[in-house]
């Protein structure tokens, strides 16, 4: 607590000084775009330094010894921890609130599109709405799996007793909150309307607020990167004896390549909103094509990070999907090396396609034809995750609980999103359905189908887990179907009426699409009630859930070999792999050994108390 | 610190070999300076000097075959 | 709340800084990230104006800079090398050259700065990417002399050995880097365009 209040008084405080010396160094008024810039950094090294960087670690730098935080408890997670099971926590709950956040602002753009013309929004104060609502979801896409589940499950799974750089994990986390403020502080400097992907020339003649986007969303990419860095480091250097590369569970193998994503392509979303911010307040003219400049260079920079973007933040869904299936089907894997093989396919392609989001853009023709195929080549590698699913579940013995029903949920919404996305790949029917809102249904199917069921179907697998305790089946598949049936009504009504001439980002539409538009607005409160149940699901269970036991799913892979939740360094021995980690319906198939115990993670273990495996054969 | 003559010794060769290097490398510079100035639209040209002096940075002073061992060896 | 400075606590944390296959790789990893992003702006650089440059640049200044950089490299490379084999003098010498010479480079980069304000300021085409790479590269210079002496304080009060020195290393390693990425990107700015 008193870390965090450190945090906050070292952070206003950093502002104010970096806004002021450069108001005395420069003149003009204290509120200019270049003060705020300054007092940002000077504020951000502030907050980091308050929370605990600087007795952890910078103390070091001077010769000093550092100073542990000797904290216990819940008040763990409102500071400086660099057990990696406690951040994964924290990036849990705070991006929970954000999605929530990001929601309510879903909520409102909905409530305002109900009915044509001008209602509770006038056009600007629904594009800040809109271009809120787009960063805030943005972010929990990128970074709710990988800074959750990529943290805690990781150095688990892998046999590690924590992350190979616990310390950056920690920074890596509490740069997190610096953007969240950044974002919701931007109506004091008249708000953002320039959308999340914030093209210029809008982004750099816009409010001020502007600049808070692009000081916030530029920290959140050196989050990104640095926890990228982080995990692969873990998994390449921190592997327990015997785990080979060819014995990785497959979530991990998800967060390497996701991770490589991120780690590398990011620089290009900083770089080029660090140039809208040197246009804005250097004098630059990147941007400027009066000058010489060129708009389309952001629109190249932004989207060679922001397509494989998309893959950072559905590739981790894949692992978590996958291995929720196949655990609870009681089968293997279904051909783990394609799986694998195709992971690092998509992580490769996803930087030759970007160019896909700018067939109307006016850039040359000759691009047209190698990114329209570059980008259908994706598919190919998708469908045998697809088909991985398909064929893992196929004569399984499916134990049908809620995280079942997510993951097959999640091949279904992916699978509409995948399909529409042909669509919008191909330049010919791109041209016609370009920013209309069968783009906006689409990525609503990919990101909120393949993203945030797949953060469910993780939530509701790995919780036993994390918090010890059981959820309520039978309400966890009731908020899976109600979620579920909202989710379609309000999205398939926006093919439609994006095939029927609505404009996304645009406040208005023309009367005719008045119905479609009020029942999918009606669909979306719906929808977005379904949220509190999962609030209450959660609460609930976690105070007052049954206990859960070790392994309540007879999982096999090495977080489940453990306590839950697991002691403070994970393993009371050195675990040894000794066999591959989805060995079920073979018999003595092993997949550790721990010094010390007999072996664990049998093949086929005896199905838990506490539910029983459908017999489909 | 046990055998002082020997890492004398040691420390001298690797220092040459870095001394070979910067050399090289101040050659590289200025013969690319010279075919920048000289040249018309001297794009192609430099890249080969970008691509020897940047291999010798990695090679040499930043010990890029140290990434060869990093595998945590259970692979 | 309370912090304390345990014994055990010091220790468990020096073994954790000490682990150079993750030390290691994580630098090269953070190079490789960092190597994007010079990539976004030397490419920006060639969309908005392809390999076009104005009559006034400082050539002569420039290939001094180059120079002061590639010297500052073999300081940096003896320094190294110096811990390596516990030769701590060297080191320390060492180490001052190369932060005096990157001092000196950021003078350079200054003087360069105020000439090209007259001759190509930031509102022209050239002058963007001109101060977008060059104070990009400087600034990395600067964090690369901060990241020296805090090594050569640490070095200086006997935290290394010669089995003992991730820090000098991955520091020497940065330092190198950033002279990687002026080896792009001084033809980048300076040699393309011809004469």
């Amino acid at each position: 607590m008193r870390q965090l209040l450190r945090a906050v008084i070292f952070g206003i405080l950093g502002y104010l000084i970096g806004a002021t010396l450069t108001w005395l160094v420069r003149g003009g008024s204290l509120g200019d775009e270049v003060c705020v810039v300054f007092g940002y950094v000077v504020g951000l090294v502030g907050w980091l330094f308050g929370i605990g960087m600087g007795d952890t670690w910078v103390r070091e730098w001077f010769g000093l010894p550092a100073r542990e935080s000797d904290v216990t408890g819940w008040k763990r997670y409102l500071g400086f921890s660099t057990d990696h099971k406690v951040i994964g926590v924290q990036y849990l709950a705070t991006f929970i609130v954000v999605l929530l956040l990001g929601g309510v602002a879903a909520m409102i753009i909905r409530f305002e599109l109900a009915q044509a013309g001008e209602g509770i929004l006038n056009a600007d104060r629904y594009n800040q709405v809109m271009s809120m609502h787009g960063i805030l979801m943005v972010a929990v896409a990128v970074a709710a799996i990988l800074g959750s589940f990529g943290n805690y499950l990781v150095p688990i799974m892998i046999g590690a007793d924590d992350m190979a750089f616990p310390r950056l994990n920690a920074v890596t986390f509490w740069l997190i909150p610096p953007v969240a403020i950044g974002l919701l502080a931007a109506p004091t400097l008249g708000s953002f309307d320039a959308g999340w992907t914030a093209y210029p020339p809008l982004s750099v003649v816009n409010n001020g607020g502007q600049i808070l986007f692009v000081l916030a969303v530029t920290t959140f990419g050196l989050s990104s990167i640095l926890g990228g860095l982080n995990v692969i480091t873990t998994i390449v250097t921190m592997r327990a004896p015997g785990m080979t590369w060819g014995r990785l569970p497959i979530f991990v193998w998800a967060a390497f390549a996701a991770s490589m994503i991120s780690l590398l392509t990011t620089q290009f979303f900083a770089a080029s909103l660090v140039l809208i911010a040197m246009d804005r307040v250097a004098g630059t003219v990147f941007f400027d094509g009066g000058a010489g400049g060129d708009p389309l260079l952001y629109q190249h920079l932004f989207w060679f990070y922001s397509h494989p973007a998309v893959y950072v933040m559905v590739l981790p869904g894949f692992g978590l999907v996958l291995e929720t299936i196949t655990h609870m089907s009681r089968k293997p894997l279904f051909a783990y090396k394609a799986v694998v093989v195709s992971l690092l396919t998509i992580a490769g392609l996803s930087v030759i396609v970007w160019a896909h989001h700018m067939f109307t853009s006016g850039m040359a023709e000759y691009l047209h034809g190698p990114f329209m195929f570059a980008t259908e080549m994706i598919s190919v590698p998708t469908g045998v995750i697809f088909l991985s699913a398909m064929a893992t579940l196929w004569r399984g013995k499916l134990w049908m609980k809620t995280p079942l029903f997510f993951a097959m949920i999640w091949i279904f919404q992916f699978l509409m999103g995948g399909v529409t996305g042909i669509f919008l790949a191909d330049v010919v029917t791109d041209v016609s359905l370009h920013d209309s809102y069968f783009v906006v249904a689409h990525f609503h199917y990919t990101i909120m189908g393949g993203m945030i069921f797949a953060f469910l179907t993780g939530i509701f697998f790995w919780f036993p887990k994390i918090t010890g305790r059981m959820i309520n089946d039978r309400l966890g598949i009731i908020f899976a179907l109600w979620l579920t049936i909202g989710f379609q009504l309000t999205f398939l009504p926006q093919f439609w009426l994006g095939t029927n001439g609505m404009n996304r980002r645009i406040a208005d539409y023309p009367d005719q699409l008045e119905g479609a538009n009020l029942f999918s607005s009606i669909s979306a409160f719906f929808l977005g009630g379904s949220f509190l149940l999962l609030i209450y699901i959660l609460l609930s269970a976690a105070r007052r859930g049954p206990k859960a036991g070790d392994n309540p799913w007879n999982a096999s892979t090495l977080e489940w070999q453990v306590s839950s939740p697991p002691p403070e360094h994970n393993f009371s021995g050195q675990p040894t792999v000794v066999g591959h980690p989805y060995g079920y319906g073979t018999a003595d198939s092993r997949h550790a050994e721990f010094a010390g115990m007999t072996a664990v993670g049998l093949a086929e273990p005896e199905q838990a108390g506490t539910g029983e495996g459908g017999d489909n054969e | 610190m046990s055998d002082n003559s020997h890492d004398t010794a040691g420390l001298m060769t690797v220092i040459q070999r870095g001394w070979f290097t910067a050399g090289a490398l101040a050659v590289l510079t200025l013969v690319e300076y010279v075919v920048a100035t000289t040249v018309d639209a001297p794009t192609l040209w430099l890249l080969p000097f970008i691509v020897a002096k940047g291999g010798l940075i990695l090679e040499v002073f930043m010990h890029s075959s140290d990434l060869k061992t990093l595998d945590g060896g259970n692979a | 709340m309370a912090m304390t400075t345990t014994p055990e606590a010091v220790h468990s944390r020096a073994e954790a800084t000490y682990r150079p296959a993750a030390n290691r790789l994580g630098l090269w990893l953070f190079l490789a990230s960092e190597t994007f992003l010079f990539s976004a702006f030397i490419s920006s650089r060639f969309v908005v104006s392809g390999t076009d440059q104005p009559e006034h640049l400082n050539q002569g200044l420039a290939l001094l800079l180059t120079l002061l950089l590639l010297w500052s490299s073999i300081s940096a490379f003896r320094a190294e090398a110096a811990m390596a084999h516990d030769n701590r003098r060297l080191f320390h010498r060492e180490m001052l050259t190369t932060i005096v010479l990157g001092a000196l480079f950021l003078v350079g980069v200054g003087v360069e700065f105020n000439e090209a304000l007259t001759d190509f300021p930031a509102n022209t085409i050239y002058g963007s990417s001109f101060f977008m790479l060059i104070g990009l590269h400087a600034f990395h210079v600067l964090t690369g002399i901060l990241a020296l002496g805090v090594v050569w304080n640490l070095g200086r009060l006997g935290h290394y050995g010669s089995d003992n020195h991730w820090p000098v290393e991955g520091v020497v390693k940065y330092w190198h880097f950033v002279d990687l990425m002026w080896v792009a990107i001084y033809p980048t700015l300076y040699l393309f365009g011809g004469s």
